[in-house]
């Protein structure tokens, strides 16, 4: 795994809309073009390790093998915060606006999900869960009166955002995603212990001695602090944060001490390589939304399927 | 049962609009009502003098000013009500050929006399003028107005130089990245004011590029077309990441001041669009 990275990285950075190759270096516009490169291969590997830890972590907090980054609303949430500011001209303004509507809109979410699920005094995963989906599915309806409503050039926007794009519109808007994901996954890595109690039950991770309720509460908040960090500037990505996870713990096993590093990697990996073929494959650009399920769909269901016996999968 | 209650009542309902039209139609023995679904389709009947025929528009048709505030609009550009078209008591439906072909069939159902006119290339413009004017008994002042545009295009092409090109990236949108490819009607216009049309290397209408494909094929001149605040699309091309090497930004190139609904529609006033190009490309206009 380790041999491969710089291998897998070199590929990237040598594919392009321009050709397979690294371009001239000699020249400004051979440097810039591998610049803009490498900028896209970092925030794949930022936003690729983001979602499929944060994957992780929500399967392992809400016990359940189809929790992924988006399945407390964080998605709709930033989705929804994206739509308003395109739809009111806000994200005309500024290349940070929209990204920062996202990111607001993605938290605005969580708070109101964990109130709804803590309002008896005790979290309750299940609570998290359902009243993660109500939320979501109240502000899906609320984007898609947006979408229903807004003129044809903004309806493209909206969804073009909504497939994902890795290009980076801004430096300093990458900056910041980038300090709070490191933080985010580096926070996670060090909670690895009790992610490993949690996964055995609740009853069981307080009975070795974990404050349940904060461990799951700072989970919650660094999972989605990343997730929407990761979606603020690459829109919605999907697949990538429920399957990764899933293999990265078939092949190496469920220990979140080793797991958290190696998924952040695989994730970060796959989805590098993804846009690789995303920007290569036709003349224009595909969305990388789209690729990650396509290609990643049948290799991981291969890998799955030679493997069964580790993991959630009986 | 009640499906032959409902069957009765839609067959009541389509009759008394079918009798309702023609009973229109014998009292206006020249005139037709007619509701426009293309914002270049409504300057094409105001512009040969046909414009109090119009019942209908869409929210996209501003131009004349005045039918903003005297026709009402029917819905939006590809997106029209159906109920507010047949309220508005059409004989006419101008459309063009991006139309929904769902609502067209709708026409159809009601017996809607429909004209659709592709607008897909400088050349349509006139064809769709000279149609447009037969159908409302306008034929002198639609042959005058099309052989004046099919004129001044012809000196256009002729003016347009052949050989060095200054190279323009035509921005649709900035997020995600849209230019406008080879069989769309803005590569013509591009091309006939003087430029050699980037997106002209793939033959598609409109599609998404990367950062890295404009960077390499380094534009001399960009022009943002999307719709935004003064200033904002020009700032953002400016500043965006790697793009400083880029001979447009630069050379100061970088346009979002031009009037896009004349740039954008195909329809009478397409020449001072392609002035206005024309001066872009020269550098002869103003960036901000």
């Amino acid at each position: 795994m380790l041999l491969a990275t710089p291998v897998v990285l070199l590929l990237c950075l040598m594919s392009g809309s321009t050709g397979f190759g690294i371009p001239d270096l000699g020249g400004e516009t051979g440097q810039s073009i591998f610049l803009l490169r490498v900028y896209r291969v970092l925030t794949a590997l930022l936003v690729g390790a983001a979602l499929s830890c944060a994957g992780t972590v929500l399967q392992a907090l809400l016990r359940n093998p189809l929790a992924e980054p988006y399945v407390i609303g964080v998605s709709s949430g930033a989705g929804l915060g994206a739509a308003m500011a395109i739809v009111s001209g806000i994200a005309a303004m500024n290349s940070a606006t929209l990204p920062a509507c996202a990111f607001l809109c993605a938290i605005i979410t969580l708070a109101i999900v964990y109130i709804l699920a803590n309002s008896a005094g005790r979290l309750s995963i299940y609570g998290l869960v359902l009243s993660g989906v109500i939320v979501s599915s109240i502000c899906s309806s609320l984007l898609m009166s947006i979408v229903a409503l807004s003129p044809t050039e903004e309806i493209q926007s909206i969804m073009w955002w909504m497939l994902g794009n890795l290009e980076i519109s801004s430096l300093p808007l990458f900056g910041v995603s980038a300090v709070l994901i490191t933080a985010g996954i580096a926070g996670i890595w060090i909670m690895a212990p009790e992610l490993n109690a949690l996964s055995l039950g609740r009853d069981m991770a307080h009975h070795v001695g974990v404050h349940t309720k904060i461990s799951i509460s700072i989970g919650l908040g660094l999972a989605t602090m990343i997730t929407a960090a990761a979606v603020s500037i690459s829109g919605l990505i999907g697949f990538v944060g429920l399957v990764v996870p899933h293999v990265v713990r078939t092949v190496a096993g469920p220990d979140h001490r080793s797991l958290i590093p190696l998924t952040a990697l695989v994730g970060g990996l796959f989805l590098a390589s993804c846009d690789a073929v995303a920007r290569t494959a036709i003349s224009s650009e595909l969305p990388v939304g789209v690729v990650t399920s396509i290609i990643g769909g049948p290799f991981f269901i291969a890998i799955l399927r030679g493997r069964r016996k580790k993991g959630w999968i009986e | 049962m009640r499906t032959t209650t409902h069957l009765t009542i839609v067959l009541f309902l389509a009759a008394t609009l079918a009798s309702g039209c023609s009973r229109k139609n014998r009292q206006l023995p020249q005139g037709e009502r007619i509701v426009s679904l293309a914002p270049n389709m409504t300057e094409i009947v105001c512009a040969i003098g046909a414009g109090d025929m119009l019942v209908g528009r869409t929210t996209s048709c501003n131009y004349p000013v005045e039918i903003t505030r005297r026709v009402p609009a029917v819905g939006d550009f590809g997106a029209p009500s159906l109920e507010s078209v047949l309220a508005a008591k059409p004989t006419l439906i101008l459309e063009v050929d991006f139309q929904n072909p769902v609502i067209s069939r709708k026409f159809d159902e009601f017996r809607l006399k429909r004209l659709v006119m592709p607008c897909k290339t400088l050349d349509d413009i006139a064809i769709a003028i000279r149609s447009v004017g037969i159908v409302l008994h306008r034929e002198p002042e639609a042959e005058r107005l099309a052989d004046f545009l099919t004129d001044e295009i012809r000196e256009f092409r002729k003016a347009a130089p052949k050989k060095n090109r200054p190279k323009v990236f035509v921005e649709i949108s900035n997020n995600p990245l849209i230019t406008a490819g080879r069989k769309s009607f803005i590569s013509e216009l591009v091309n006939l004011a003087g430029g050699e049309n980037l997106g002209d290397r793939i033959a598609r209408p409109y599609f998404e590029v990367s950062s890295e494909w404009v960077v390499s094929h380094n534009p001399d001149i960009i022009l943002c077309l999307e719709k935004s605040s003064p200033g904002s699309s020009r700032k953002l091309a400016m500043t965006r990441p790697g793009w400083q090497i880029i001979a447009a930004v630069k050379g100061n190139r970088v346009y979002d001041n031009l009037n896009i609904d004349v740039i954008s529609r195909p329809g009478p006033r397409v020449l001072s669009g392609i002035e206005e190009l024309r001066q872009c490309i020269a550098g002869k206009k103003k960036t901000e």
